[in-house]
């Protein structure tokens, strides 16, 4: 089992290192700081307590994306936050109005929409490899993709 | 530019800030300084940065919580505290919860299971039951017309304090059954412990007569359970009324705060009050015992004594003779009908004037004790009728 100063210095190197995309992970979801800081220390906790699974850090990467993708998603789903929690304005200023658009509409796609978009596009990800981090057929994330995109690009145009 | 080019640029700029990345190290490294990984997992740090508790755990909790309210309430409302027990011969005994609602009802005898056969009494106030049940008693010919029968009430509790308002209720109660079928009964209330509830289930007797069968075993060892088992309350009241008299007999002592008749039951009845914090149990049962066995008496001696007092029942007679000296035909019709109903001797009884071979039967068509002023008069008419009736008789012959 691995000794607590090493495991200290393994969280540090991590949070370190992925915790921008943790954080963009967030806020295609969560629009609360709150909710942000709940999903950080989960995910980061969880990674602590399965540590020693991770082969590489290909895996390492996609295991936290996953995760992060699971806790927001939950929090979502919550009731409680559904009803109560209170949505804050968008930290970061927009360079232009049609880029507002294009964010505000990636933000009102379901959630599978909006998963398979930013590791897409983001990450650069290929295909393949979010159907296989996502147990899901190619075809399925292909399709996902093209309706995102045709779904934002008839959004724009109406706007 | 492509769509998705101004959102990869716009969220590159969506970074961690110091303040995020810090505070989840911090978290993290007091998750790491528990002992175990299970012991992390639910960890507050203690530099004030707070892991919120799941909402998933809050709301099982809640439920939790809630379930086990309800079945406390549920627990406390379905389990009998205190049990009533109706003793006429048919006993019954009701178990009453903490609002004294009737939560269980057991016929204790054959006659008990038949009186509480179709009726629904569970969730009825105690009132209520007891009325039901006294209705029925009264349906069934259990309550003897005379007044003698009586009706014990003997609860069981052990909170002294719900007794006096119990016994009240439950007396009141008695009384409307019987004031509603125009009967009359002697009441007998008395107590006990929860401890005889169960000492009563194991001996199959009612607890009321048990509580009094060993009242009369302290009196006397040699009675037996067995032998009162069945017996009606009034039977041993009466008893126990013979062994108290007995036992004040032998204890001439006694003898002045135990004597027989009225007078007995009433010096009891004032020492019962006079002496509230040094009464005992038995004191309590004796003058109870004392009093229901001159009630029974009285009762049971109230026909003779109508009998024997029929003068009055005559003087009224021949006052209301006087007063109603213009009787009507129809009147005069409708006696002749009644007393034609009657026994020759009866008529001859009626004809003789207050003779002290009076019948049974006569006495009880002139008792004026119980009967209502028209009746009283009705009476009166038949006797002066029934003096032309005689005389219309011997025509006849």
């Amino acid at each position: 089992m691995m000794q607590h100063s090493d495991r200290n210095d393994d969280v540090s190197i991590v949070v370190e290192k992925y915790a921008d995309m943790v954080r963009r992970i967030c806020f295609l979801y969560l629009h609360n700081r709150a909710d942000v800081e709940d999903v950080f220390q989960e995910v980061f906790l969880q990674y602590l307590l399965n540590a020693d699974q991770f082969t590489d850090e290909q895996h390492q990467k996609a295991w936290l994306c996953r995760v992060t993708f699971n806790k927001c998603k939950n929090l979502c789903r919550s009731f409680w936050r559904k009803k109560v929690v209170s949505i804050e304005e968008m930290e970061i200023p927009y360079e232009s109005s049609e880029q507002g658009e294009v964010i505000k509409e990636v933000l009102k796609l379901p959630s599978n929409y909006k998963e398979v978009i930013y590791l897409y596009y983001f990450e650069g990800w290929s295909v393949p490899e979010i159907a296989e981090m996502k147990g899901k057929n190619l075809n399925t994330i292909y399709s996902r993709l093209r309706y995102a995109k045709e779904h934002l690009k008839k959004k724009l145009e109406e706007t | 530019m492509d769509i998705f080019d101004s959102f990869t640029d716009y969220i590159g700029k969506v970074k961690a800030d110091t303040e995020l990345k810090e505070n989840t190290q911090t978290y993290i490294r007091n998750a790491l300084a528990q002992k175990s990984n299970s012991e992390a997992k639910n960890q507050f740090n203690a530099t004030g940065v707070k892991r919120r508790l799941p909402k998933k755990i809050v709301a099982s909790a809640f439920c939790v919580m809630a379930l086990a309210m309800i079945s406390i309430s549920g627990y406390a409302y379905y389990t009998p505290v205190n049990y009533v027990s109706l003793d006429i011969n048919p006993s019954v005994e009701l178990g009453l919860n903490m609002f004294d609602t009737v939560v269980s009802v057991e016929g204790i005898n054959y006659a008990g299971q038949n009186l509480i056969k179709g009726q629904h009494l569970t969730y009825m106030s105690v009132s209520e039951a007891i009325q039901a049940l006294i209705s029925e008693a009264g349906d069934q010919n259990f309550i003897a017309e005379n007044g003698s029968t009586v009706i014990a009430i003997t609860l069981e509790t052990k909170n002294d304090e719900t007794i006096a308002s119990l016994q009240s209720d439950c007396e009141k109660s008695v009384q409307l059954a019987l004031d509603a079928m125009d009967l009359d009964a002697v009441i007998y209330n008395d107590y006990a412990g929860l401890e005889i509830h169960e000492d009563a289930q194991k001996l199959g007797v009612s607890p009321g007569k048990l509580n009094l069968i060993r009242f009369m075993q302290e009196l006397n060892p040699e009675i037996t359970i067995d032998q009162y088992q069945d017996a009606m309350m009034t039977d041993i009241i009466v008893d126990t009324n013979e062994l108290l008299k007995d036992q004040a007999d032998d204890l001439p002592d006694l003898a002045d705060q135990n004597i027989e008749d009225q007078t007995a039951s009433e010096t009891n009845i004032t020492s019962d009050t006079g002496n509230d914090t040094t009464k005992l149990d038995d004191d309590s049962t004796a003058s109870e015992v004392i009093e229901a066995a001159a009630q029974i008496d009285d009762a049971k001696n109230g026909d003779t004594d109508d009998a024997s007092t029929g003068d009055s029942g005559e003087q009224d007679i021949d006052q209301s003779d006087h007063d109603t000296t213009t009787n009507s035909e129809d009147q005069n019709n409708t006696a002749s009908d009644t007393e034609s109903e009657q026994p020759d001797d009866t008529t001859a009884a009626f004809a003789s004037d207050n003779e002290a071979t009076q019948s049974d039967t006569t006495q009880e068509e002139q008792d004026s004790g119980q009967q209502s002023e028209s009746d009283a008069q009705g009476g009166d008419q038949t006797g002066t009728d029934t003096a032309d009736q005689v005389v219309s008789d011997e025509e006849v012959e």
